[in-house]
């Protein structure tokens, strides 16, 4: 009588302690780019991805999902420590082990860190546990020359205008210099040769066009590629050598920087909802 | 009782798999380079101010390519003509928020030089805001000439010497050129090339100079900021303008790595005192081929400390190891050395051990079909 009460709560113990990962979900998660501090706010870090963008990529809503949004000028590895506080209680709210995360631009830096470096932060192996895949559209893997041209324009030896630009402290753009990725890349971070490969996959899409729809930021972006000399093909920010500097290429596309985060001029957000069929 | 071993084997199963790896195989490549250099950076582009009186300037434009040549004039939104060489260039407008991401004005003006004549030209700028000088960024994406950078090591600590490499690359021979560079707050450095002060060889086109990492408050990326101008072969001038970066810590600790030591599985690799959280890294190697990773994150407490950093069993095979001290709390690296092993196994297959090119699902493969031809 006694072995058989014992054992049957053993047995019960064991199922409370699977029964979470047996009606475990699929989900999305979404991680911007760099900007101002207005990207902390939720709002805008929709906006920055757009409604149809994330109705697309999440196949008309099917999957929870979690639009992530941090000050866009932080460091990698603070704007890291936002997103992974985000990721985490997505994770456990919605008892998620199969997140597919999706990242433009500087986005697929930040979730290097947290992929490169699980004993950072005990979030962290948690999110890396529970994500099938890394989405990385048009991230500065390698740097980007449009960063080493803002870098050029700042300093002290900049008249006081442009100063007083800098008190905005924009870490992130500093990150994304050739050569301060360069750095990271060899000591920080997993993923580009020598160093060890990323825990998941990390699928890469590459932007190769600037004159879309010629709107204003096209010629921004057309005009910003002409000037810093962006290497090979490029989105107007980041060269495609950079993008496709780490995991696996998955597409190119023609549309740039402005709207490889829109599902406008080509369907991204179409491709991204594939991940849910 | 069945039930309860394959309970429990699921169990374990799961909590495994939340554990952070601290070794790792490497696709078998080249060892990293101790001190290595900075990436190449070249720039076609060089930046022009010129001071505005009554809403007008005049900006001295030496251009020798500029054909597809763009001048970007910085934050004014109210520029209404441009000319030169009494003709109306083409001035458009734009607003880009990436650009005020980057400490770039977000609105700016595009200028496109085109008709422009290779030498001196002068652009007369109208209807400028402000009193601060305007700033052109000019860009001659078609020309020949541009300036190269390298800086050597990357990751230098403080006090350590740097040593810088630039040329300019051109079809012909450029002459009278000139290339300095400067830190932020520094006094500027002039490379030379007459094969002294650590110029190799005199008149080779390669230009060195040797500065010291500045002293920092634990680790610190620094811009350099290098500017270039001369005359190509036909007599046109020329300038160029780039910036390379270093990436200096002031350290406080190092390996001693003269007293490393690998005791069967494990290497032991001695610390000097310090204070703080860091990060043992250790990439083996066999022959310059590295193929495998072990790191371990360690607090020291002000006293010398031996790390133990478990082997990788691959690691019986390698017969060297590059060793990284990395510090947590600044992100600096404090040093990084390489120590020889006796290997207790035969060299791994490097073959055998090369990343398989993963597999893309179905669905990403059909979905990438659709942007083949876009």
């Amino acid at each position: 009588m006694k072995n058989s009460f014992f054992r049957t709560l053993l047995v019960v113990f064991f199922c409370l302690l699977i029964a979470p990962t047996l009606s475990a979900a699929t989900g999305a998660a979404f991680v911007h780019g760099k900007g101002d501090e207005t990207l902390a706010n939720y709002t805008v870090a929709w906006n920055y991805w757009t409604t149809d963008m994330l109705r697309a990529s999440t196949n008309n809503w099917a999957v929870p999902y979690v639009v992530c949004h941090y000050d866009g000028r932080n460091y990698m590895w603070v704007a890291a420590d936002t997103v992974a506080g985000q990721l985490y209680d997505f994770i456990v709210q919605n008892n998620i082990n199969d997140l597919v995360i999706n990242t433009h631009s500087f986005g697929g830096v930040v979730i290097r860190w947290i992929f490169s470096n699980p004993s950072w932060d005990w979030r962290y192996p948690t999110i890396i546990n529970a994500t099938r895949w890394v989405n990385t559209i048009a991230g500065p893997h390698k740097g980007s020359e449009a960063a080493d041209l803002a870098g050029t324009l700042s300093g002290s030896w900049l008249t006081s205008w442009l100063v007083s630009l800098l008190n905005q402290n924009h870490d992130a753009t500093m990150n994304c210099q050739t050569s301060w990725m360069a750095y990271y890349n060899d000591t920080w971070l997993y993923g580009t040769s020598g160093r060890p490969a990323l825990p998941k996959s990390f699928w890469t899409i590459s932007g190769y066009g600037l004159w879309n729809d010629w709107c204003a930021e096209d010629i921004g972006l057309a005009t910003l590629s002409g000037i810093a000399g962006l290497p090979g093909e490029d989105d107007g920010m980041v060269a495609e050598y950079s993008a496709e500097g780490i995991g696996s290429l998955w597409f190119r596309t023609k549309a740039n920087h402005h709207h490889n985060r829109r599902n406008d001029y080509r369907p991204i957000g179409d491709s991204l909802g594939t991940d849910f069929q | 009782m069945k039930k309860l071993i394959i309970l429990f084997s699921i169990t374990v199963l799961f909590a495994g798999l939340v554990l952070a790896s601290e070794t790792a195989v490497i696709n078998p490549t080249s060892m990293p380079e101790i001190g290595k250099a900075s990436p190449l950076a070249s720039s076609k582009f060089f930046v022009v101010e010129a001071s505005i009186y009554g809403g007008m300037a005049d900006v001295l434009l030496p251009l020798d390519t500029p054909d597809g040549a763009i001048a970007m004039v910085l934050g004014q939104q109210s520029l209404s003509a441009v000319t030169a060489d009494n003709r109306i260039l083409d001035c458009l407008q734009f607003s880009e928020e990436e650009m005020a991401r980057m400490n770039i004005p977000a609105i700016n003006s595009r200028i496109d030089l085109n008709s422009l004549r290779p030498g001196k030209n002068t652009l007369h700028l109208r209807g400028l805001a402000g009193n601060e000088p305007v700033k052109l960024v000019v860009a001659q994406p078609q020309s020949p000439v541009s300036l190269e950078v390298m800086v050597s090591p990357l990751a230098p600590r403080s006090g350590e010497l740097v040593t810088v490499l630039a040329r300019v690359m051109d079809n012909g021979t450029p002459t009278g050129v000139t290339i300095s560079g400067s830190l932020p707050n520094s006094p500027s450095f002039v490379m030379n090339d007459k094969g002294e002060n650590g110029d190799a060889v005199a008149g080779d086109g390669l230009y060195t100079a040797t500065i010291t990492a500045p002293v920092v408050d634990g680790f610190q990326g620094m811009n350099i900021r290098f500017y270039a101008n001369g005359n190509r072969e036909n007599g046109d001038e020329f300038r160029r303008d780039v910036i390379n970066s270093i990436m200096v810590t002031n350290p406080v600790s190092r390996v001693d790595s003269a007293n490393v030591r690998v005791d069967g599985r494990s290497l032991y690799i001695p610390l000097t005192a310090a204070n703080g959280r860091f990060r043992v890294e250790a990439i083996f190697g066999y022959n310059g081929t590295a193929f495998t990773y072990a790191r371990e994150d360690v607090v020291l407490s002000g006293n010398e400390s031996v790390v133990r950093l478990e082997m990788p069993e691959l690691a019986a095979g390698a017969n060297h190891a590059v060793i990284r001290l990395l510090n947590i709390d600044n992100l600096g690296k404090e040093d990084e050395v390489e120590v020889a092993l006796t290997p207790t196994a035969k060299a791994p297959d490097f073959e055998s051990l090369r990343f398989a090119t993963p597999v893309m699902p179905d669905s990403k493969a059909n979905a990438a079909q659709k942007h083949e031809n876009e």
